[in-house]
């Protein structure tokens, strides 16, 4: 008898590896070195693209401003260096004597060299920030809400002053996919190629990173596209498309900071302001599967103002727009990513393809060669701001925000069959990857029919999973007739060398039967036995950190939090979506330690303890 | 030396330069009375304005600057000359008393400067041969180790919590005792003990990780261990005790920490060598410059 028990588990065993088996894998798709002109001016001369690696593999290495040895805690598993393609590489070049330009005539070399002087002399007299400041969105307007491309006051950067670049950017272009190429190591370490594009028309952010798995050999066949080509988004696709069409590169693009988009980037309307139609939809969502929810300069998920129901909104809030001067922040729906998942449904019902489907990621934007994530060990949004001493001033700053608005963030997770170019990509671009605003959280979330009852505490979770639903960044295909509930499996694994872990939480939005746009937060598990009132919510987990030394204890929360979980208010006749947001206990921010380190009784700015999360990419279920 | 003097050819106001001293020169043989007064003389022309007017503006855009410089009227443009001169004036004159000399900023940027320049002898470097890498290599091997790895399957009971970690001990060291009598392979691991939070069989996974799963003590204990694999008899071992709770073992692979062959990290060392190569020329290049000086230390006994 007992020999056919294991003789049957055995035979279910190999039938479940069948799938093949999938890891998780954290990384940033987020990086600048040396070679983005911001990065430059602001004290990072020297992490360039192998400095970036290195750091990321877990190795030493000195820090661009501070020239401190410093090193990442747990090293990452892949890396994308995307500079900003516009103006890449010219800095550097220009302070290391070595630019190549096109021949301007005697006038038009005159005014390069005398820019370039500036520029040095900037650099020497310390005010790069200052002077990057000549290149951003002076006061604009932000009233009305037209095409801020066509805005007479977007008059950003007279970059034609420093001539045709291309031959500069080309070489340093090469020198990134060098180091890229020298770094891959499939199975064990994974680089991918990328860069930014970095439209801002009247302050908008609307930057998008490009990534793609190919490497030298059709890397090398094209230059960055930047927002100096084209504002639009539109027309970055258009060349995707075409360069795509040329060379058989793959690429995608993931918009980030959609927290200071001024309400564009999630927008009911093209950048144009033309209805979005079938065929705007279905090539956004072609080329933009994935989206940033969380990075260094805030976090994008929602705020109160549109979530006033959900009392751990409003993380890590950053207000402050990409210009020159004081235009007070306003936050609109269409910068924050829940509402975008919602007005997402909305537009799916009327033109049938809903341009917002997009899975979630972190990652850290960081400019100082370092993917510095880790909250204790965090090491500068800037190169500059890396020390508690330059965190308040960058030098004479013409943008509002400092070191303590921001906090160590943004790692990008993927449920991939191998640490490979293409097992990544192809995670990516099935969205079965997830947000974490640092800490190495291990999240599944599978929703389907009919689990089996003892799923949840199986070892074979990711194949029971798999085997009776869909994975996060799926869709739940409502089964005939069938009005059943549709449940989720639902696993998170607190970091091995982090916090542990506050609860898990289901996050719904869905369409009513008036077209109305709803959500809602439910708690599904939780810590420390505690117990949900009438109305749904949970007790605060508590707080073990010591504000008097900036440490914490893993004396409350659990390890590891599991649940399966059946939608108590399920209508199948809405649309939804569900994502998984997982808390962990409060630990200290990165504002607190300095404010300590400094002797200061308060942090400057931003509170004293964090709780660090993640996000799935959501589940979709579409009504029949 | 040959790439600034090639540099500075290319610069059309270095070009300008020349041109303009060869005519000032020809000028003066011929109106040479009346300079004079040459060290009183401040020139000034729209150029030299325009770029005084954007510096205190701290706006860098040298055509507007032009136009709006010719756009203005007599008393404002004197009114810009005037604050132009006291400048020029009193940075003349505090040359002329040697005020630079002493000064800890002035200092500093000079010195920032030539350090910038001291860079750029990179450029002139010899090329390198796979005899330096080597050399490198064999002298640095230290920098290039891999990690210990294992490759190891574990039967876990948890302890601590359902129940005491005694308990969990002698229920482990009893399935421990199956284990090895039913010979159970690697891949039927997943049909024994619990379920732990993180994984159940680790490949070739580091000590870092394998230590931040299970603890420190883990991580030395199962490195003492030898691995054994088929066709040999299969050894599973432990108990060894993690946070939460005791592991059974079965390792099939070891590698500990080594040093991999030059073939296999070339194109690091190339990158360090390079590296290494830019940091050594500036410091020859700052040395040479030292050489040219004789340092004599007052104080020091004779």
């Amino acid at each position: 008898m007992k020999k056919t028990v294991i003789a049957a588990l055995v035979f279910a065993n190999c039938m479940a590896t069948a799938e093949p088996v999938k890891n998780v894998y954290f990384g940033d798709t987020h990086l600048h070195s040396s070679y983005s002109f911001d990065a430059f001016l602001n004290n990072n001369h020297s992490a360039d693209p192998d400095t970036a690696y290195r750091w990321a593999k877990g190795q030493p290495v000195i820090h661009p401003y501070n020239r401190t040895r410093v090193q990442i805690n747990t090293p990452l598993d892949f890396l994308v260096v995307s500079d900003h393609a516009e103006m890449l590489g010219v800095m550097r070049a220009v302070r290391n004597d070595k630019f190549e330009g096109e021949d301007l005539g005697w006038w038009g070399s005159l005014n390069r060299w005398y820019a370039f002087r500036l520029m040095n002399q900037a650099i020497d007299d310390d005010t790069g920030l200052q002077f990057f400041g000549q290149f951003l969105p002076k006061n604009p307007s932000n009233n009305g809400h037209g095409d801020p491309v066509k805005d007479p006051s977007n008059n950003i950067s007279d970059l034609s002053i420093f001539g045709d670049t291309t031959k500069t950017s080309t070489i340093a272009w090469h020198d990134i996919i060098d180091a890229a190429e020298r770094h891959n190591d499939p199975g064990t370490f994974t680089s991918l190629l990328g860069w930014e594009w970095s439209s801002i028309p009247l302050g908008a952010n609307l930057h998008r990173i490009v990534i793609s798995p190919d490497g030298a050999d059709k890397g090398k066949q094209f230059l960055p596209y930047g927002s100096d080509k084209s504002q639009y988004p539109e027309d970055l696709w258009q060349w995707l498309d075409e360069t795509q069409e040329r060379t058989g590169t793959r690429f995608l693009a993931i918009p980030h900071n959609s927290n200071i988009s001024k309400g564009y980037m999630f927008d009911d309307t093209t950048l144009r302001g033309q209805p979005i139609d079938a065929d705007y939809a279905r090539r956004r969502i072609k080329w933009e599967p994935i989206v940033e929810m969380t990075q260094i300069k805030g976090d994008s998920e929602t705020r109160s103002e549109f979530s006033p129901n959900d009392e751990f909104a409003d993380f890590e809030n950053y207000d402050h727009y990409i210009q020159q001067g004081q235009t007070g922040y306003s936050p609109s729906e269409a910068d924050f990513i829940r509402p975008a998942l919602k007005k997402g449904l909305s537009i799916g019902q009327k033109v049938g393809v809903n341009p917002y489907k997009f899975g979630l990621i972190g990652s850290t934007d960081a400019h100082s060669g370092l993917s510095s994530s880790e909250e204790g060990n965090f090491w500068g949004k800037m190169a500059k701001d890396s020390t508690p001493e330059t965190k308040e001033r960058w030098g004479i700053s013409p943008i509002s925000s400092n070191g303590w608005n921001m906090s160590a963030s943004g790692v990008a997770a993927v449920w991939a069959t191998e640490n490979t170019r293409e097992g990544i990509y192809a995670a990516f671009k099935r969205k079965e990857v997830y947000a974490t605003s640092g800490p190495r959280l291990r999240v599944q979330m599978f929703a389907g029919w009919d689990f089996p009852k003892n799923a949840v505490m199986s070892e074979d979770f990711s194949n029971i999973g798999n085997q009776y639903g869909v994975p996060m960044g799926g869709d739940l295909i409502a089964t005939d007739a069938d009005s059943k509930a549709p449940s989720f499996l639902i696993r998170a694994v607190k970091d091995p060398v982090d916090a542990n872990l506050d609860r898990v939480q289901v996050v719904k939005g869905w369409i009513d039967s008036s077209g109305q746009k709803q959500e809602k937060v439910y708690n599904v598990a939780w810590s420390d036995g505690r117990k949900l009132d009438a109305d749904g919510q949970l007790p605060e987990v508590g707080n073990t950190v010591d504000l008097s030394s900036g440490r914490y204890t893993n004396t409350i929360g659990q390890s590891e939090l599991a649940v399966l979980w059946v939608d108590p208010d399920f209508n199948p006749e809405h649309s939804a979506f569900y994502y998984t947001r997982v808390l962990q206990i409060p630990t200290p921010r990165n504002g607190l330690l300095d404010s300590l380190a400094l002797e200061l009784d308060e942090p400057p700015r931003g509170p004293k303890t964090i709780q660090e999360r993640a996000y799935t990419s959501p589940i979709w279920y579409q009504s029949q | 030396m040959n790439f600034f003097s090639r540099q500075i050819f290319k610069e059309p106001l270095f070009q300008f330069l020349i041109i303009g001293l060869v005519l000032l020169g020809g000028e003066r043989l011929i109106n040479s009375e009346d300079y004079g007064e040459e060290q009183y003389s401040i020139f000034i022309d729209n150029q030299i304005l325009a770029q005084f007017m954007q510096r205190q503006a701290k706006s860098f855009k040298p055509e507007d600057a032009l136009k709006t410089i010719q756009g203005l009227t007599y008393s404002e443009r004197q009114r810009l000359i005037e604050s132009y001169v006291q400048g020029e004036v009193l940075y003349r004159e505090a040359l002329a008393l040697n005020l630079e000399r002493d000064d800890q900023i002035i200092r500093r940027r000079l010195i920032q400067k030539m350090d910038y320049l001291a860079q750029g002898f990179y450029d002139e470097k010899p090329p390198l041969t796979e005899a330096d890498l080597r050399a490198y290599y064999d002298s640095s091997r230290e920098d290039y180790k891999r990690v210990a790895t294992a490759t190891f399957t574990h039967v876990f009971v948890g302890s601590g919590k359902d129940i005491s970690w005694e308990q969990g001990k002698i229920r482990a060291l009893k399935l421990l005792k199956d284990l090895n009598v039913d010979q159970v392979p690697f891949e039927n691991s997943g049909l024994y003990g619990e379920r732990f939070l993180y994984n159940r069989n680790y490949v070739n996974r580091d000590d870092d990780e394998i230590a931040s799963h299970f603890g420190p003590d883990f991580r030395q204990e199962i490195f003492a261990f030898s691995p054994s694999s088929p066709p040999d008899p299969l050894r599973w071992q432990g108990p060894l005790r993690s946070n939460y709770g005791w592991h059974l073992v079965l390792m099939t692979k070891k590698t500990p920490m080594y040093v991999p062959e030059f073939q296999d990290v070339s194109s690091v060392v190339l990158a360090d060598v390079q590296r290494q190569q830019q940091r050594e020329i500036k410091r020859l290049a700052i040395d040479n410059l030292i050489s040219k000086y004789k340092i004599i230390d007052k104080a020091e006994p004779k």
